[in-house]
């Protein structure tokens, strides 16, 4: 079977402009069953936009969504029902308890009575709030307002869940916490995910793949190793020292292999091949200069490297 | 659409300040106005002192003798002229307003002296009184003449009001003019009683004391807390609307609608939501604050449940126009993205729409223009329709007034679905 032949979702050509500014253009993107997909990309990318078109809160300036093969932008209503969104910013009514706005939004989804309730309890118990769901949301951490927010779009048990940078100025624990369910429900439920977010180390723990966007426009996708793989065939190794060794330096700027050396206050920056095995002759050399080394690190590339080869630029600027 | 209510209603519940503004406030300047503006209603003065020249040019027996002239050339039959000159002895328009002036109630706050024309404006001048009232020559004469042969305005009272204080020459103003309005109103009821042709009230045909200012009765006087219980009532009601659009603006309008049309709800569910909200929130206030002004305050002594009714029905009514203007706010907000509009509405707006409506004292001594605005805000037709059916008027009275509340209601509506409809696409 082909790539993408049994997606469930599909963008063919999405464009979107506001006025002369185009926030996305000429996106294509496909989600199959069951996958966890990232769409990754700095702030101002169109990545809103792009998901807002996608659950039909937008119409595109040109191009389709298809859910099922159904055109959502002709009728949105072939989406609606099975499309839990996880809106950027918190779209909750603060002076409500967490169980008050899940009744709010439950009813308005149609549901009543005793499965409302059993859904409710459900669900928050899937984002670890059931003890403290009678509490207003307005008094709840930013961290708990985002899980409130996700539980709110898990009540009508969608079949994708489209998160907007979900973990967006929050704690630590309340992001690993997210992540975590998400990868659950993922892994757990089978529920479809399209995981949005300007943090490469999220969209690289979650997702089998990845499209990375900036300008409004895809600029590569594919799975991590497929991204990775179109960096040039380096790798870093970073060697921590306890203070300088110049004749270390020396020794390893005499080494064929190694293309650069580079000193740095805190130890020894070295640029080689990829796979070229030269970690037993670093190890000797430290041995020969008695340097002690404190750690080392090799670095293959990341998401980070790829979208600053692909663009120039950072990630989080 | 409960689910929205009921939302709305906890949103609310749970703003205690705003609970407060909305509640207690309109209770307590109910009181603080109520009673420190006692003088200006029939309910008697007791706060005011003032002292206020008069000057009596009226002469009396010329006036009638003239009035007699005039009868006995009309072309009607002898027992009819008896009839009127008897009406015209009895009614003796100097002695009605002499018997106002010197009135007990009036008296306990204000001291009538007559002089004549060059020491009044002297002692107006000075600042001796604070009022002048001249009674010119032919009052008499004119005032039968306008009263039985409806012929002419009546007679010119001419009020001179000092300029050193302005409220308490207004308020001696506003009795004169309630006096000559309480006087016309009388006749016309007399001419009724005689037989009279003359066109009935419920036609409309009397435009002035019925379109909108206020008729104050003998039989029925409005006392000032019962007053101020409408007027403070139907201005807080605005503010109702206003604190509805407001907080769709903070529980984040474009966020929490998205997901209402996520879950394939039309958009004007959100919009007639706010109508519906603002129209019970308000409905629940006014009956709260009648309660308030019954059983706390002691007004509206009437028990019976026909006048019950129908204070349910007209608050019932104004609570569906005030819930349109919330609907219409809304949309403004929404539109607009930002909270400026509720902000100038509460801030300001409903101030202006209070004082023309007659929320902080009658209107009716204002000039035309000022009366006629009035007679168009919800609040002013509100005050308007309860003082009038508080004053014993019937259901052909206010009937009028109502179908122009509904009007008024039909309109907000139209606007805000205008409004809604053109906001930006989310
Ligand atoms: N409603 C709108 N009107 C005009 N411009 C918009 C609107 N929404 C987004 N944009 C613009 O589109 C671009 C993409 O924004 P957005 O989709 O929010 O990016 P991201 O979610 O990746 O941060 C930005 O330049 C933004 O200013
Ligand atoms: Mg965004």
């Amino acid at each position: 079977m082909l790539k993408g032949e049994s997606a469930v979702l599909e963008t063919t050509n999405l464009k979107k402009a506001f006025k002369k500014n185009v926030a996305v253009s000429d996106v294509n993107l496909y989600l199959d069953k069951g996958e966890s997909v990232g769409l990754l990309g700095p702030n101002g990318a169109g990545k809103s936009t792009a998901i807002s078109m996608i659950s039909s809160l937008v119409k595109p300036s040109a191009g389709d969504v298809t859910w099922h093969g159904k055109s959502v932008v002709k009728d949105p209503n072939v989406i609606r029902m099975h499309l839990g969104v996880v809106p950027q910013d918190i779209a909750l009514y603060k002076e409500l308890t967490a169980v008050e706005n899940l009744r709010f939004f439950g009813r308005i989804y149609g549901l009543r009575g005793k499965e409302l309730e059993s859904r409710m309890a459900n669900v928050l118990e899937i984002v670890g709030l059931t003890e403290r769901k009678n509490e207003l949301v307005k008094h709840y951490s930013g961290g708990m307002q985002r899980r409130v927010n996700i539980a709110v779009a898990l009540l009508h048990e969608p079949e994708i869940i489209i998160m907007d940078e979900p973990t967006v100025g929050i704690d630590p624990q309340s992001r690993n916490y997210i992540l975590e369910m998400v990868q659950k429900l993922n892994e757990e439920q089978g529920m479809t995910v399209l995981y949005t977010s300007h943090y490469m180390e999220e969209v690289e723990r979650l997702c089998d793949r990845i499209y990375i966007m900036d300008h409004g426009k895809v600029i590569a996708s594919g799975t991590k190793q497929e991204l990775t793989g179109i960096l040039s065939s380096e790798e870093t190794i970073w060697l921590e020292l306890d203070r300088s060794y110049p004749g270390l330096v020396a020794e390893l700027n005499d080494m064929e292999e190694i293309l650069r050396v580079i000193e740095t206050d805190k130890g020894i920056k070295l640029i080689t091949p990829k796979n070229s095995r030269l970690l037993g002759s670093i190890f000797q050399a430290a041995e020969r200069q008695q340097a002690q080394i404190i750690s080392l690190n090799v670095q293959v590339p990341t998401l980070e490297d790829v979208f600053l080869h692909l663009t120039g630029r950072k990630l989080r600027d | 659409m409960l689910t929205f209510l009921k939302k709305d209603v906890v949103v609310l519940l749970r703003d205690r300040t705003e609970l407060l503004v909305l509640l207690l406030m309109p209770i307590i300047l109910t009181v603080i106005l109520g009673f420190a503006l006692n003088g200006m209603f029939a309910g008697g003065f007791t706060s005011f002192d003032m002292k206020v020249a008069v000057v009596d040019q009226n002469d009396r027996s010329a006036g009638m003798e003239q009035f007699t002239e005039e009868v006995s050339q009309l072309s009607m039959p002898d027992a009819g002229k008896n009839q009127l000159m008897k009406a015209a002895e009895s009614a003796d328009p100097s002695a009605m307003l002499t018997n106002l002036l010197e009135d007990e109630e009036l008296g306990q706050v204000m001291e009538v002296e007559k002089m004549n024309e060059t020491k009044a404006e002297q002692a107006l001048g000075e600042g001796e009184v604070t009022a002048l009232l001249k009674i010119p020559e032919d009052f008499t004469y004119l005032s039968l003449k306008s009263m039985l042969l409806e012929q002419g305005k009546g007679a010119d009272l001419e009020v001179v009001e000092g300029k050193d204080s302005a409220l308490m020459a207004g308020i001696f103003h506003d009795t004169i003019d309630r006096f000559v309005h309480t006087f016309n109103f009388e006749a016309a009821v007399a001419k009724t009683a005689d037989g009279k042709e003359m066109p009935g009230p419920a036609s409309g045909g009397t435009g002035e004391g019925l379109g909108g200012t206020i008729t104050v009765t003998e039989q029925e006087p409005i006392t000032s807390i019962e007053y101020y219980s409408i007027g403070m009532a139907v201005m807080f009601a605005m503010y109702v609307a206003s604190t509805i659009a407001s907080k769709a603006y903070v529980e984040n309008y474009q966020n929490v609608f998205a997901r209402i049309l996520l879950s394939g709800k039309h958009p004007l569910l959100y919009l007639s939501g706010k109508a519906i909200s603002t129209s019970v929130l308000v409905f629940m206030q006014l009956v709260l604050l009648f309660s308030m002004g019954r059983f706390v305050l002691h007004a509206f002594a009437d028990n019976s449940w026909r006048f019950w009714l129908g204070m349910l029905v007209i608050s019932a009514v104004f609570s569906l126009c005030i819930g349109a203007l919330g609907a219409l706010l809304t949309a403004i907000t929404v539109k607009a993205e930002s909270n400026v509009v509720p902000g100038i509405f509460s801030g300001g707006i409903v101030s202006v729409l209070a004082m023309l409506g007659g929320s902080f004292f009658p209107v009716s001594g204002m000039p035309e223009l000022f009366t006629n605005l009035g007679n168009w805000t919800p609040n002013g037709i509100m005050l308007n329709t309860t003082l009038q059916w508080a004053q014993g008027l019937g259901p052909s009275f206010i009937t009028p007034l109502i179908v122009r509340l509904l009007l008024l209601t039909v309109l907000l509506i139209g606007l805000s679905l205008l409004i809604f409809s053109k906001r930006r696409a989310a």
